[in-house]
C-alpha cells in the first residue's frame, strides 16, 4: 500500500514538475540546463551531499530519537494547549467537504511539489546561488527540526481531542505516508510550515527570474500552512515556531552560501547575478 | 512529578494556570498571590494521563469530560497524553500519576481472584499490574483473602462484599465496558465469529481463537494482522508490564501448563494434573517430547524454574524478592515447587479453593537456559523500586514453546511462523516421533486411577467440576481430532479438543500502523485479514463500506476506568475519590464517546456472573448505584458538586478555586 501511495505521489508531483518546467522555467533555460546539468550538479555536489546526509540521519535515527525524546524530552502538549486553547478548533469550525479535500491534497501533493520543484527551477538558473542556498536551507530545516523534536514532545490537537482528525478520516491512506516520514509526537515545530515558508521566501528573492512561481509558491505555502491546522495536525504555536525556524534557516543559508559567492566574486570579478534580488 | 508534595504547584500546574483562566475559573492575580506564598493555601491540582487518540479513540474523550467537570468544581486539572509504553511505565512502574484513564487488564470476564493483585495492600510496593493505585486497606485485604479460601458454595459472599467495599472506597472508578469492534476479511480466512463460541472465550482476535480460523481453499496461508500497538516490534518480554498487555500474540509464543479458554481450563503443556489435599498440592505430568523454539528440550526443570523465577527474578540475589510484573497474583498462589523427574513436578499451593488455585497453572513457562542469566539487579531512573535484567530485557529472540515461533521484527512488521514440533499438531505432522526414549505411557490408567482414588475430590481435572473438564483430561482418549487412531506406540496425549489439528495459517504477520483508521484502510485494501486494535466509529464505517470485509463486535471485559494514585493527596481521601467518580456521567459517556457501543459499569466484576446485585447498573434511574453522577443529562450541577466538596472539608477561595493547605 505504501508503495502504491509513493508511486501515486511521485507520478502527480512529476507531472506537476513537467508542467511547471514548461510554463515557469521556460524552454530557453531548459535547453541550457541540458548541456550544463552535469557541471552545475558537480558544483553543488557538496551541498547536496549534506542535504542527503541530513535526510539519511533523520530517517535512520528517527525511532531512536523518539526513545531519547521520551527520556529527556519535555512534553509540552499541555502547555501549548494552555496557551492557545481552541484556536485550531475555531479554524476547523468552517469546514466543508470541498475545503477538506483541497487542504488534504495540498498537504500531501502540494507540499512535495513545493519542495521539489524549486530545486529543478533553480538548477535551471545561470546563477548557482539560489540552488545552493535552498539546499542548505532545507538541510538546516531538517537538522534543527530533528533537534527540536528530540527536545520537545508534543502531540497535535487531533490527538488530544481538541480538534478532529480530518486528513485521516477523509483520506486514511495518507496516514501511511505521513507516518512513514514522521511520528505523531513530532508536531513542534511544524516542518510543513517552515519548509513551505522557506520556499516562499526563496520564491520572493527569485521573483524576477520566476515571477509566476513567486505567486504560486506563496499561495501554495499559505495553503499548506493553513492546512496543517485545518486538518488538526498542528497547533497554531507549531506554525508560529515553524515560521521562525524558516526565517532562521533562510538567514543561515544566506550566511553559509553568501560568503562563498563573495569569494568567487573576489576571485573572478566577472559573474553577474541574474537570479537574485538582494 | 509532585509525589513528595502532592499539592504543591508543579511546573505543569503553573503552565496550566493559563488554561484555567481560559476556562474562566481562575483569576490571574489570585493565582499569582497564592503562588508567591501569600496565603499558605494552593489550588487542588490533578493531572490526567492517558493514551493519544491515535492509540485509543475512547480514552481522550473520557479524560476530557472528566477534566471539564474537575475544572468546573475549581480543581486545576490538565491532560497529558503519551504513547502506550510510556503510559504503562509512568503508571505501573514509576507510580508517577494522579489519575489515569485506562482499560482493565482482563479482556475476558475474569475470576474474582483477578482483583487480588490489583487491590491487596501487600502489592502496593510492587511494580506492574500490582495495585498501581497504592491502595492499602486491611478490610479489603481480608475480603480478598476470604474469596481465595472460601469454598465454591460460599465464595459469592466475600466476592459480593469485596465489590461493595471497592465501590464504596473507589480506588478505581469503573466507567464503561466497551463493545469492541474489529475489522476482518473473509477472502482468506473464515470462522472469525462462529455462532457457537461462548462470549466468555473472547473475540475473533483473541490469540488462541486465531488457531480455530478456517482457511479458504487456495488462498495464501499467511495471516495478516494490523495493530496500532507497536510494542511487540520493540519488546517481546512476556513478564514486562510496560510492554505486554492482554491478548498479545506472545500468548501464542509462550505456553502455560494449562489454558484458560474462558469457559474451562484445559491441560496444555501438562498432559495431566492431579490435585491433592493437605497440603494443597497439584501434581503435573508434562506432555512428552516438548521442545523450545530453539530446539532444546522443555522439561519439568524449566517449569520449576519458571515458578521460582517469577516469584523472585533475582533468584535470591536481592535483599527483597523482585517478582514478575505480570501474573503476580497467580504466582502468589504457589508456595513451593518440587521437580520429580524430567516430566513430573508438583506445586504446593497456599490455602485456596481449587477454583482459584488452578489459575496458577496458566502463567507462561519460560526456558531456564535463557532466563537464568537475567537475574542481574538494575535500578533504572524513576523506577519505584529495584528491578532485574529479566524485567528490563526486551527478550528480542522470544524463545518460547508455543504454537507460534517468533521470526523477525523489522520495519513495523513482526513475523511469526507456525512451530512445527508443537504438540497441538505433531500427531498430524510427525506421528512416529518417539521422544525421551521412555516407555509408552498410553493408557497408563493405574497411575491416574490411584490418584483419583486417593484424592478427596474425585476429579482429576483442573476444573472444579468433573463433567465439564473430563473429556480433555484423560490419557485414555486415543484419537486425534481428525479421527485418526493413534498407533499403539503413540506416547502423546491428544491435544485439547478444538485446538488440535493444523491451523489455517503457516505464517502470521503483524503490521503496526499509526491509527485505527489506517488499520481499517489495510483491511479494506485487502492488505490485512484482521485488526488487532479496536476501531472507532469512523473506521467501522470504512470497513462496512468495503467488500469482503466486515466489522465484528464483541463485548470486552477490559472496561475503561479511572485509576487513582491513592499515595497522593488529595486522592488518599476516599471521599475525594468518590466525589471525582461522581463527576463522570458514565451512561452519557457510553452513549456519546462510545457511540452506544458500551455499557456503563459500577463494579470491576460487572461482566461476570459474580456481579453484586446492588452494583448492577440502575437502568431505571440510568445511574451508578453507588456513585451517581452529580447532575443530569451530562450537565454537572456545579453548585451542588461544590457543596459536596465543602461537606467533606474542602474550601473555596474568592476565585472559586478548590483550595488545600500547602504542605
Amino acid at each position: 500500500m505504501l508503495r502504491a501511495l509513493v508511486l501515486e505521489v511521485s507520478a502527480v508531483v512529476a507531472t506537476l514538475c513537467v508542467v511547471g518546467a514548461v510554463t515557469i522555467v521556460g524552454r530557453t533555460r531548459l535547453v541550457a540546463l541540458r548541456t550544463e546539468l552535469q557541471s552545475r550538479l558537480r558544483e553543488s555536489a557538496p551541498y547536496l551531499a549534506v542535504l542527503i546526509a541530513v535526510l539519511a540521519i533523520n530517517s535512520a535515527i528517527r525511532d531512536y530519537a523518539q526513545e531519547i525524546s521520551w527520556l529527556i524530552g519535555w512534553n509540552i502538549t499541555g502547555a501549548i494547549e494552555a496557551v492557545e486553547g481552541g484556536f485550531v478548533a475555531a479554524i476547523q469550525s468552517v469546514q466543508t467537504e470541498l475545503l477538506t479535500a483541497y487542504f488534504s491534497y495540498v498537504y500531501v501533493f502540494g507540499y512535495v511539489f513545493l519542495l521539489i520543484f524549486p530545486l529543478l527551477a533553480y538548477a535551471a538558473l545561470d546563477d548557482r546561488t539560489p540552488f545552493k542556498r535552498l539546499v542548505v536551507a532545507y538541510s538546516f530545516n531538517y537538522l534543527l527540526g530533528l533537534l527540536l523534536y528530540i527536545v520537545f514532545i508534543a502531540y497535535g490537537p487531533r490527538n488530544v481531542g481538541v480538534a478532529e482528525n480530518l486528513l485521516y478520516i477523509t483520506n486514511p491512506e495518507y496516514q501511511f505516508l505521513t507516518s512513514a516520514v514522521n511520528t505523531n509526537t513530532n508536531v513542534f515545530p511544524s516542518l510543513h510550515t517552515s519548509l513551505s515558508t522557506t520556499v516562499a521566501v526563496f520564491a520572493y528573492r527569485t521573483r524576477e527570474a520566476y515571477p509566476i512561481w513567486f505567486g504560486l509558491a506563496t499561495g501554495l505555502a499559505a495553503s499548506i500552512i493553513v492546512s496543517t491546522m485545518y486538518l488538526g495536525i498542528h497547533w497554531g504555536i507549531d506554525v508560529l515556531v515553524g515560521l521562525g525556524l524558516a526565517a532562521l534557516c533562510v538567514s543561515l543559508a544566506r550566511r553559509v552560501v553568501a560568503s562563498e559567492l563573495v569569494q568567487s566574486r573576489l576571485s573572478s570579478e566577472s559573474k553577474s547575478s541574474t537570479g537574485i534580488t538582494e | 512529578m509532585s509525589s513528595d508534595h502532592p499539592v504543591s504547584v508543579s511546573r505543569r500546574g503553573l503552565l496550566a494556570g493559563a488554561a484555567a483562566s481560559a476556562a474562566g475559573t481562575a483569576g490571574c492575580l489570585g493565582r499569582l498571590r497564592e503562588t508567591l506564598g501569600g496565603s499558605g493555601t494552593t489550588q487542588v491540582s490533578l493531572e490526567i494521563k492517558t493514551l493519544p487518540v491515535d492509540s485509543d479513540p475512547f480514552a481522550v474523550p473520557i479524560a476530557r469530560s472528566l477534566i471539564e467537570n474537575l475544572n468546573a468544581v475549581g480543581i486545576d486539572a490538565g491532560l497529558q497524553v503519551m504513547d502506550v509504553s510510556q503510559l504503562s511505565e509512568q503508571v505501573l512502574l514509576n507510580h508517577d500519576f494522579d489519575i489515569y484513564v485506562g482499560q482493565f487488564p482482563a479482556a475476558r470476564p475474569p475470576d474474582p481472584d483477578a482483583l487480588y493483585p490489583m487491590f491487596r495492600s501487600t502489592f502496593a510496593t510492587e511494580l506492574g499490574w500490582q495495585n498501581p493505585f497504592g491502595y492499602t486497606n486491611l478490610t479489603c485485604d481480608d475480603l480478598l483473602d476470604a474469596q481465595r479460601t472460601t469454598g465454591a458454595e460460599n465464595r459469592g459472599e466475600p466476592v459480593t462484599e469485596l465489590q461493595q467495599f471497592l465501590a464504596r472506597t473507589q480506588p478505581m472508578t469503573p466507567l464503561v465496558a466497551p463493545e469492541i469492534v474489529t475489522g476482518v476479511r473473509t477472502d482468506r480466512f473464515t470462522n472469525w465469529d462462529p455462532d457457537d463460541r461462548d462470549p466468555d472465550s473472547g473475540g475473533p482476535v483473541h490469540p488462541h481463537n486465531l488457531l480455530r480460523l478456517e482457511g479458504v481453499d487456495g488462498a495464501p496461508r499467511t495471516l495478516r494482522l494490523a495493530t496500532v500497538d507497536d510494542r511487540l516490534s520493540a519488546n517481546r518480554n512476556p513478564i514486562s508490564a510496560a510492554y505486554q498487555q492482554q491478548e498479545s500474540l506472545l500468548d501464542l509464543v509462550y505456553d502455560g501448563l494449562a489454558l484458560d479458554t474462558g469457559t474451562e481450563y484445559v491441560p496444555w503443556l501438562a498432559r495431566d494434573v492431579t490435585w491433592r489435599e493437605d497440603p494443597p498440592t497439584v501434581e503435573v505430568d508434562l506432555r512428552k517430547g516438548l521442545r523450545w523454539h530453539d530446539g532444546r528440550r522443555l522439561s519439568a526443570y524449566d517449569v520449576g524454574f519458571t515458578y521460582e523465577f517469577l516469584r523472585d527474578t533475582s533468584l535470591g540475589g536481592a535483599i527483597r524478592p523482585i517478582p514478575t510484573e505480570r501474573f503476580r497474583g497467580r504466582i502468589s498462589l504457589v508456595e513451593d515447587v518440587t521437580v520429580e523427574s524430567a516430566h513430573e513436578l508438583s506445586l504446593t499451593l497456599s490455602d485456596t479453593s481449587r477454583a482459584v488455585a488452578r489459575r496458577a497453572l496458566t502463567v507462561p513457562i519460560l526456558p531456564a537456559h535463557i532466563w537464568r542469566d537475567r537475574t542481574a539487579i538494575e535500578r533504572p531512573p524513576g523506577r519505584a523500586g529495584g528491578t532485574t535484567a529479566a524485567l528490563t530485557s526486551s527478550n528480542a529472540a522470544a524463545i518460547g514453546s508455543g504454537p507460534l515461533r517468533f521470526e523477525s521484527a523489522e520495519g513495523g512488521e513482526v513475523v511469526f511462523s507456525r512451530f512445527e514440533p508443537h504438540f497441538l499438531w505433531r500427531s498430524a505432522t510427525t506421528p512416529t516421533d518417539s521422544p525421551n526414549g521412555t516407555a509408552p505411557r498410553n493408557g497408563t490408567v493405574p497411575r491416574n486411577g490411584t490418584a483419583q482414588s486417593t484424592d478427596a475430590d474425585p476429579s482429576t481435572g483442573i476444573g472444579p467440576s468433573t463433567d465439564t473438564a473430563a473429556p480433555q483430561l484423560n490419557d485414555t482418549a486415543v484419537s486425534t481430532p481428525n479421527g485418526t487412531d493413534l498407533s499403539p506406540g503413540e506416547t502423546f496425549a491428544p491435544p485439547p479438543e478444538a485446538y488440535g489439528g493444523l491451523p489455517a495459517f503457516d505464517t502470521v504477520v503483524v503490521r503496526t500502523v499509526s491509527s485505527d483508521a489506517s488499520a481499517a484502510e489495510l483491511i479494506t485494501a485487502g492488505d490485512a485479514d484482521a485488526t488487532l486494535s479496536k476501531l472507532s466509529q469512523d473506521a467501522i464505517t470504512q470497513v462496512e463500506d468495503s467488500q469482503d470485509a466486515e466489522p465484528v463486535s464483541y463485548g470486552s471485559n477490559a472496561f475503561y476506568h479511572l485509576g487513582f494514585n491513592t499515595r497522593r493527596q488529595p486522592l488518599r481521601n476516599p471521599n475525594v475519590r468518590r466525589l471525582i467518580a461522581r463527576l463522570v456521567d458514565k451512561s452519557r459517556l457510553a452513549a456519546e464517546a462510545f457511540g452506544g457501543n458500551g455499557d456503563p459499569v459500577a463494579s470491576p466484576l460487572a461482566a461476570t456472573e459474580w456481579l453484586a446485585d446492588d452494583l448492577a447498573w440502575d437502568d431505571e434511574a440510568d445511574a451508578d448505584p453507588e456513585v451517581p453522577f452529580l447532575g443530569t443529562d451530562g450537565e454537572l450541577a456545579v453548585e451542588r458538586a461544590r457543596e459536596r466538596f465543602r461537606d467533606i472539608g474542602y474550601e473555596y477561595n474568592v476565585d472559586n478555586q478548590l483550595i488545600t493547605d500547602r504542605n
